[in-house]
């Protein structure tokens, strides 16, 4: 179940106003490299507690603890220094896991009707408490709610004492891209435990001179957490009695009876019998030897979009301005590769066009020569161009001899023609003046029928001929001979329209 | 949304110029960290002025300075894509072939018409063929100008197929080796006997000014 948190980071850390009324003190000298170090450092300090560890790849490379207590910005000052020196960090990205009497974490409710409304409602919450105390970074974790309200705790610290931690790192050029309370790393214990999942669990873990409770279930948002102000093993009997009360309170609250705690870090038997003693309900009661380093491997883990975080925001604005970097200098370089290119390939080919050049100019009196000879050869194709297509244009079709050819195949043996004429229609008009006259051997009918038939094969040719009703008057010439058939006079005038 | 123009720049340069951990870097060494950034872009910028404003200006000054041979370069080459030199050759070839199709001038046009009345006298046909004035007075520019001619036709008594033979004699006329175009054709005849044929034809020919060859 993925968390939901609300947050409050100051995106431009960088213009933050510089840290701190109180004097710090002056830092070591780092070696400065352009060339950058992946290394992260993990910082833990937990109420005067501090331990570092460099990680490579999520992978522990060096550890080291504080000898003496480290509870004000001057004492992480010293042991930041003397960290660093002793464990040659070079590189500058940071976590830390915090617990600060400073660094507050408090339960509280909200309407759980809607995501906005929740936000609304704890900003409006926040708002109100940094009127009172002053401004605050602050980041909302959920939790486990048995009623209709949003249950969330609120990891609120005190802007002035982030300012004074963030000019501490920055005079190291260190950067502070996480700050996470010491519940992140316990509740992703919880998830990673494997039977976690189906039966709640309960973590107590030292922190300085409190004791840190948590539980969960694997994969859930934590039930409650608490911070117990008395210190590991010195105060047995009185942990004892809080890990039992925060057993009712779970079992009270949640319904959720805790039959496992257990005791991160070293306990001794005194501990673990006076808690096994108290503790009823708790019927797996064991220690992990787990040290703050398994707690910062943990944090080092964690996925870098991790919501828990009071400075969330800068390392998405970093992560961006390193994104952006990244772009632009690829960019730089490849438009520098492509414009050396560019450069290469035009001196070239200027180098190509001014030898180009150089010799048109060397050429000019054969190239004149050359031009005139072609505007000449050219005027002259031209020029039989020209008496070609006129001498083309000027033939005429051979019209009148193809119709006497074709007039004499398909005129019947009836008739015969005395005389035979075809000319151009005057006046430019197009096509052919044609006129037949002739004799057909015999009746009117008959004659009429024959040169129906023979007007409607000429029009059917290739001639497209047209016979007018004029001039087609007959005139009958009686026979010679008593058997003989009369002769018929007849005259076709038309025109052709092949031409 | 108002934007803030020193907000942007700020921005920029912290982008170009921030050395991790150390925002308050001297500015010696915030150069150094954006030398990735900054030589790329100003060899970019060298280069690319280089080119634009010395190469390239050079460039077209000498252009300028050449661009009349480089019209000439054009206009030779326009020239060839006019006509290859195969057209060309065929152009004059054709042009020959067809200007041999004309007489050249009135002799010649005589000389032809008179071997036409001999081919019609093998075809059988008393031929009689009278060139007219010339349509029009040809311009000086022209290569061609035509005539009428007139003639008639007939068959001689050992011409027993008039029709054929006339035809016969109307076809090598139109395919001969010059060129003379049938405008008019006039048949008369009696019944079963062909009295006269009557032509007109249009004769095209060189005229004197035109005939010196090109």
């Amino acid at each position: 179940m993925a968390e939901r948190v609300n947050m409050s980071t100051p995106a431009n850390l960088p213009d933050a106003p510089p840290a701190a009324a109180a004097p710090i003190p002056a830092p070591q000298r780092r070696r400065f490299s352009l060339m950058r170090d992946d290394n992260v450092l993990g910082l833990a300090w937990i109420h005067g507690e501090f331990h570092a560890a460099v990680y490579r790849r999520q992978d522990t490379v060096d550890t080291w603890t504080s000898p003496t207590s480290v509870t004000t910005i001057d004492d992480l000052s010293v042991a930041l220094d003397g960290a660093l020196q002793a464990l040659k960090f070079g590189g500058t990205d940071v976590f830390l896991i915090l617990e600060h009497e400073r660094f507050q974490h408090q339960p509280e409710q909200a309407p759980a009707f809607s995501e906005t409304a929740t936000r609304g409602f704890l900003k409006a919450h926040v708002s109100r408490i940094e009127q009172e105390r002053g401004p605050v970074l602050w980041v909302s974790q959920k939790t486990q709610s048995q009623r209709n309200e949003a249950s969330v705790l609120l990891h609120l610290l005190d802007a002035r004492f982030y300012a004074q931690l963030n000019g501490l790192m920055l005079a190291r050029r260190l950067e502070l891209t996480r700050i996470v309370p010491l519940v992140v790393p316990l509740h992703a214990m919880i998830d990673a435990m494997p039977d976690a999942r189906e039966q709640p669990v309960m973590l107590a873990a030292p922190a300085g001179r409190m004791t840190i409770v948590v539980a969960g279930r694997a994969g859930q948002p934590l039930l409650f957490t608490r911070s117990i102000l008395a210190p590991w093993n010195t105060a047995a009997e009185r942990l004892a009695v809080e890990f039992n009360r925060s057993l009712l309170y779970a079992k009270q609250q949640f319904s959720e009876p805790i039959e496992r705690l257990r005791l991160l870090g070293q306990a001794d038997e005194v501990m673990l019998g006076e808690v096994r003693a108290r503790c009823s309900t708790a019927q797996d009661v064991a220690t992990l030897p787990v040290s703050p380093f398994d707690w910062m491997l943990t944090v080092a883990r964690l996925p870098a979009r991790h919501r828990v975080n009071l400075v969330a925001g800068y390392l998405s604005y970093k992560q961006r301005q390193r994104f952006l970097r990244r772009v632009l200098v690829a960019t730089c370089t490849l438009a520098l590769v492509l414009s050396a290119l560019e450069v290469v390939l035009r001196v070239q080919s200027g180098s190509q066009e001014r030898e180009r050049l150089q010799a048109l100019a060397e050429a000019e009196p054969v190239m004149r020569a050359e031009q005139q000879r072609l505007a000449e050869r050219n005027l002259t194709a031209a020029e039989h161009a020209a008496l070609i297509a006129e001498a083309e244009a000027a033939r005429i079709p051979p019209v009148p001899s193809r119709f006497l050819a074709f007039l004499a195949g398909v005129l019947p043996a009836e008739m015969r023609l005395t005389s035979f004429s075809v000319k151009p229609h005057e006046d430019h008009v197009p096509g052919w003046f044609v006129r037949l006259e002739g004799v057909a051997r015999g009746e009117q009918d008959a004659t009429q029928e024959m040169l129906a038939e023979l007007e409607r094969r000429l029009a059917q040719s290739p001639f497209r001929a047209v016979f007018g009703p004029r001039g087609r008057a007959t005139v009958v010439i009686p026979a010679d001979e008593l058997d003989a058939l009369p002769r018929v006079r007849f005259t076709l005038e038309g025109g052709l329209l092949e031409n | 949304m108002k934007t803030d123009p020193m907000r942007l720049v700020r921005g920029g340069w912290r982008l170009l110029t921030e050395v991790p951990g150390w925002p308050d870097a001297p500015i010696g060494k915030r150069l150094q960290r954006g030398l990735p950034i900054l030589l790329p872009t100003l060899g970019t910028a060298l280069l690319l002025g280089w080119l634009f404003l010395v190469h390239e200006r050079g460039m077209r000054e000498l252009r300028d300075s050449h661009q009349p041979y480089l019209a000439l370069e054009q206009e030779i080459s326009e020239l060839h894509q006019g006509y290859s030199e195969q057209q060309v050759h065929e152009l004059a070839e054709q042009a020959e072939a067809v200007r041999r199709q004309f007489p050249a001038g009135e002799t010649e046009a005589r000389e032809f018409l008179a071997q036409l009345e001999r081919e019609a006298a093998r075809h059988g046909w008393i031929a009689t063929l009278r060139m007219a004035e010339p349509f029009s007075e040809p311009s000086p520019e022209a290569w061609l100008t035509s005539v009428s001619v007139r003639g008639r036709l007939l068959p001689d008594d050992k011409n027993l197929q008039p029709l054929s033979s006339l035809l016969d004699l109307l076809e090598r006329i139109r395919t001969g080796a010059r060129r003379i175009e049938l405008m008019r054709l006039n048949i008369s005849a009696d019944e079963g006997t062909w009295q006269s044929v009557d032509v007109g034809l249009r004769l095209s020919l060189v005229p004197s000014h035109a005939t010196t060859p090109q």
